[in-house]
């Protein structure tokens, strides 16, 4: 499964344009960001709130398509490609 | 002045007295000290019901809704010659409805009357030198998990000054945003006004925590507090703090015209020279072309159409209305000259007062980059849909 993380969240990547995950367990999206945050240890506190719930100010989606973290994903995510993207603006 | 303009008269004929009284005889002076506008004043205003137009029926207001409430504001630009009174109002009301939704009955019970009523004043404590992910303000739990300990610098916070209570954004021992509800008294607490460019009786300051202890009943959202901002303080408020802006545009451009009537030049009357009329024209397209953009934006937000963390839409509307009054403001001083330099004129405060537009919810690079990086990411989601599909 590809991973894209666009808008202000590239830093935490090191502005990786691409990511890719292997996923024997992954079936949903949330699986998919959790197996994420254990190769990048940094955005654990930034894609999930304390309760292990993605946090609600991203846009989510699967080959495309807008999705929650309870969408499933392809067997293992393959051929899928998961965009995770948030545009923060200031007060 | 037009009082009929979009219904003004209907916000005249309550608060009129008020506004002439206490705010438009009195603006040269207040701006040029930069004296901030009182809580008292607000709390004659509140009296007068200022605040029940947006206030959810439980808590005896109308309901209006965010189109409705901005209509009020724009009327309220067009009347007060001080377009801080406008502004700060926005920022009071913003501040209730955040705790309104919060939800928290304790909270409410304790300060929602006093501030509806205009008693007490509330700001938002969010900006920093850095961005969303990179604040320095922290909240560190004591080992018993009954009291915080709050560190922070918010640089720019509108309405400061007077404020008695503060929402303010921090991380928390880790990098999640928390929201704690600070008061002006509390020990350590200090607020620093701060001289600025336009809309100097907002009471802008600079707040400073400095080993802060807070009861844990003060922290109003322990996690994912950023998405709670951008939803009910951020995206909500970016193109309704645009509308009182609108509202003060139109009355310089009927300044400008009025005085474009009386002044004469090679013996004809400005106003009847082309090159004026063009001039005046595009004012009033620039200002109705942004008025458009911003209530269709507020509409959408009624209808909740809009995206509520992050919407193009409200920024786009927000952009244009900072390049229209602006553009609007320099033209009336290319029209007016020295009399519109003069500061009776009102024309050069607006233009430095609409400058705060720029610096709020973001300037207009950053609001380019935004939009930028939104359009090519929705432009890759359509090519990935299509490519799913043919696969």
């Amino acid at each position: 499964m590809k991973i894209k993380l666009s808008g202000n969240l590239a830093r935490f990547v090191n502005y990786k344009k691409e990511l890719q995950l292997e996923g024997e367990g992954i079936q949903t999206v949330g699986d998919a960001l959790h197996a994420l945050v254990v190769s990048y240890p940094v955005l654990k506190d930034i894609i999930f709130d304390k309760d292990r719930n993605v946090k609600k100010g991203y846009l989510i989606s699967l080959n495309g398509e807008k999705v929650d973290a309870a969408a499933q994903v392809s067997k293992g995510g393959e051929g899928d490609c998961l965009d995770v993207f948030t545009a923060i603006a200031g007060g | 002045m037009n009082v009929d303009w979009q219904g003004a008269g209907d916000i005249q004929a309550i608060f009129g007295t008020l506004i002439d009284k206490e705010l438009n005889c009195t603006v040269e002076e207040r701006d040029r000290l930069s004296i901030p506008i009182s809580n008292a004043l607000i709390e004659k205003f509140a009296r007068l019901g200022l605040y029940k137009y947006n206030l959810p029926a439980v808590w005896g207001g109308q309901e209006v809704g965010y189109a409705q409430w901005g209509r009020v504001l724009e009327k309220l630009g067009y009347l007060s010659a001080d377009l801080s009174f406008p502004f700060l109002i926005s920022v009071r009301m913003s501040f209730i409805s955040f705790l309104i939704a919060v939800g928290r009955e304790d909270i409410n019970s304790e300060y929602l009357v006093h501030l509806i009523e205009g008693k007490t004043g509330g700001a938002f404590a969010y900006t920093e030198d850095a961005d969303a992910f990179s604040f320095v303000s922290r909240a560190v739990p004591a080992a018993d998990g009954k009291t915080y300990t709050v560190n922070a610098v918010k640089k720019i916070v509108t309405g400061g000054e007077t404020a008695n209570y503060f929402l303010l954004f921090v991380h928390g021992d880790i990098a999640d945003m928390q929201v704690f509800l600070v008061h002006a008294d509390d020990p350590g607490v200090v607020v620093t006004p701060s001289v600025m460019h336009g809309c100097r009786s907002t009471g802008i300051a600079c707040l400073t925590l400095t080993d802060v202890r807070l009861d844990k009943q003060r922290l109003l959202l322990a996690t994912d507090g950023l998405s709670f901002a951008q939803r009910y303080f951020l995206n909500c408020r970016r193109s309704l703090q645009t509308t009182l802006f609108l509202g003060r545009a139109r009355a310089v451009i009927e300044t400008t015209v009025a005085y474009l009537q009386n002044t004469v030049r090679y013996d004809q009357q400005l106003i009847d020279m082309q090159h004026v009329q063009a001039c005046i024209g595009e004012m009033y397209m620039a200002l109705e072309s942004s008025r458009t953009l911003v209530h269709y934006s507020l509409e959408r937000q009624v209808r909740q159409e809009s995206d509520l963390y992050w919407d193009a839409v409200a920024s786009m509307a927000k952009y244009q209305a900072v390049e229209d009054v602006n553009k609007i403001a320099l033209q009336a001083l290319n029209l007016t000259g020295g009399w519109g330099y003069t500061e009776s004129s009102g024309i050069g405060r607006a233009h430095r007062d609409f400058t705060a537009l720029v610096a709020g919810a973001d300037p207009q690079e950053k609001l380019k980059v935004d939009m930028g990086i939104r359009m090519v990411h929705d432009l890759d989601m359509m090519s990935r849909r299509s490519s799913k599909k043919e696969s």
